[in-house]
């Protein structure tokens, strides 16, 4: 039997998951990946939001429909030499006023230029359901209890990645235009660049890069100091008292109503 | 590279002139800041040209076209080969490939007529090809206040054969005569990667150059 036992019920657990994801805020990473047949650089960042608690013995709290709030940047840069032949302007032959035929030579220009394309940013929320287990740890001078994700949920990220590559590929027609006498291949360019930053290519990119956030990912729910004052300074010989929480657990006890418990126990200081 | 400016020719542009007097047709490839210092005769390249008995009208429609292929090492131009047979009323098209040569200017004199890229005087030729679309306003760089307009358009190249048909669109050289101040035609519709021959005759010695240069040129002094 341990000497305080707190307990909240579902309600109250998502309350307190609420304000841990508030607590956690923004995170942000940044790195690189292959995009399809390219080598993107990325930055992301991500914040939590929302999501119902339902408590589960013996220790799991499952939180279904959390929100994944995230921006992303994409960038790359593509070798146009991939994918476009060396162009060469044709001998031409023309007459002239003072000249019979006057013919230019075949000049071939030079190699295609790399262009770098975006980055292209999006924002967008996803959404999922997954099991966080608690876990109650001592930090320091502190107390931890905290619930961390159990398994990386699937995520449905076709909708968004079609949306990213539509922007993907605005950004290579843009990029595209400024290309000197690309003119004649544009459609062809854009039509066979296109066809590879598909949206398998960028859910493989982005899935990745949003289980970043999620790998690992905790919310510290309770924290208290292991010493705690509980009764003030009376006296000369009634001085402080204080007590240790010498064991901290947390589990999911089920009875008429799923709840959160938390045992104590607890020493003079 | 891509600029419009016959002050400095790039490995896309072409000079031609023709060659109107006999004797010695003597001639320097420079880079183009140096395009308007004299010639030094001494260490020009020099070519024969035998006379024609041709009247100059008949010299005028006639001619054989010639071409000096130029290269660049060591920081100089150079002509790899020089042109054998050459005879009045000929021409000749001078070309650099080399996409990272600086920009090149061509002066010579034929009998006492002088030529130069740097000023295109009298049956002279200078090609560009267009290879960004938009509205390229040209003018004399020397002030004489010839000019015109090239509108320069992407061709839809979509659907099947589209690309073949914008390539094959290249092949079509547009010409713009210029005698003397008058310029036909003023303004000229292109597709991108289409080649403007610009055919000058009897000016003082002027340019084709884009309009913008000339701000740049401006504010740089």
């Amino acid at each position: 039997m341990s000497d305080i036992q707190v307990a909240v019920d579902e309600v109250q657990a998502g309350q307190l998951v609420s304000d841990a994801q508030a607590l956690l805020g923004t995170q942000s990473r940044s790195g690189s990946g292959s995009l399809g047949p390219f080598t993107a650089s990325w930055s992301a960042s991500a914040g939590f939001s929302g999501g119902s608690v339902d408590l589960r013995a013996p220790d799991i709290v499952r939180i279904s429909n959390m929100n994944m709030n995230f921006t992303v940047g994409i960038g790359l840069s593509i070798d146009l030499n991939d994918f476009l032949p060396r162009l060469c302007i044709p001998r031409i032959c023309i007459p002239i006023p003072f000249l019979p035929d006057i013919c230019t030579p075949r000049i071939c220009l030079p190699p295609w230029p790399t262009i770098p394309v975006g980055p292209v940013n999006h924002s967008g929320t996803v959404n999922f359901t997954t099991d966080f287990r608690l876990l109650a740890s001592q930090s320091g001078s502190n107390w931890n209890v905290a619930i961390q994700i159990v398994n990386i949920p699937s995520l449905s990220l076709d909708a968004i990645s079609a949306l990213i590559v539509t922007g993907l590929i605005g950004a290579v027609s843009l990029a595209l235009l400024a290309v000197p006498f690309i003119g004649p291949l544009l459609a062809l360019a854009v039509a066979t660049i296109g066809a590879v930053i598909g949206v398998a290519a960028v859910t493989g990119l982005l899935g990745p890069i949003l289980g970043l956030f999620l790998n690992g990912l905790s919310f510290d729910v309770y924290q208290q100091p292991q010493v705690q004052q509980v009764l003030p300074n009376m006296g000369p010989n009634d001085p402080a008292v204080s007590i240790r929480i010498s064991a901290l657990s947390a589990q999911v006890l089920v009875s008429d109503e799923d709840e959160l418990v938390l045992d104590a126990d607890i020493v003079p200081a | 590279m891509y600029t419009l400016d016959s002050r400095s020719m790039g490995p896309l542009d072409c000079f031609v002139q023709k060659v109107t007097e006999p004797g010695d047709l003597v001639f320097e490839i420079r880079k183009s800041a140096a395009g308007f210092f004299p010639m030094e005769k001494d260490v020009a390249m020099r070519v024969k040209v035998k006379a024609n008995k041709a009247s100059r009208a008949q010299q005028r429609t006639s001619g054989k076209q010639h071409s000096v292929p130029v290269t660049y090492s060591d920081g100089e131009f150079q002509a790899k080969s020089l042109p054998r047979d050459l005879v009045q009323g000929d021409a000749i098209l001078f070309h650099q490939a080399d996409t990272k040569a600086p920009g090149f200017a061509v002066v010579g004199q034929m009998g006492k007529t002088e030529f130069s890229s740097t000023e295109l005087r009298d049956q002279v030729v200078f090609t560009h090809p267009f290879g960004l679309p938009g509205r390229y306003q040209w003018v004399d760089a020397n002030g004489s206040g010839v000019g015109g307009v090239i509108v320069v358009e992407n061709e839809p190249a979509t659907g099947k054969d589209g690309a073949k048909r914008a390539i094959e669109r290249m092949s079509e050289g547009v010409v713009v005569h210029i005698v003397g101040n008058k310029v036909k035609p003023k303004e000229l519709r292109i597709a991108t990667g289409q080649t403007v021959f610009f055919a000058v005759e009897g000016t003082d010695g002027i340019t084709i150059t884009d309009v913008t240069l000339l701000a740049k040129d401006k504010k740089a002094n």
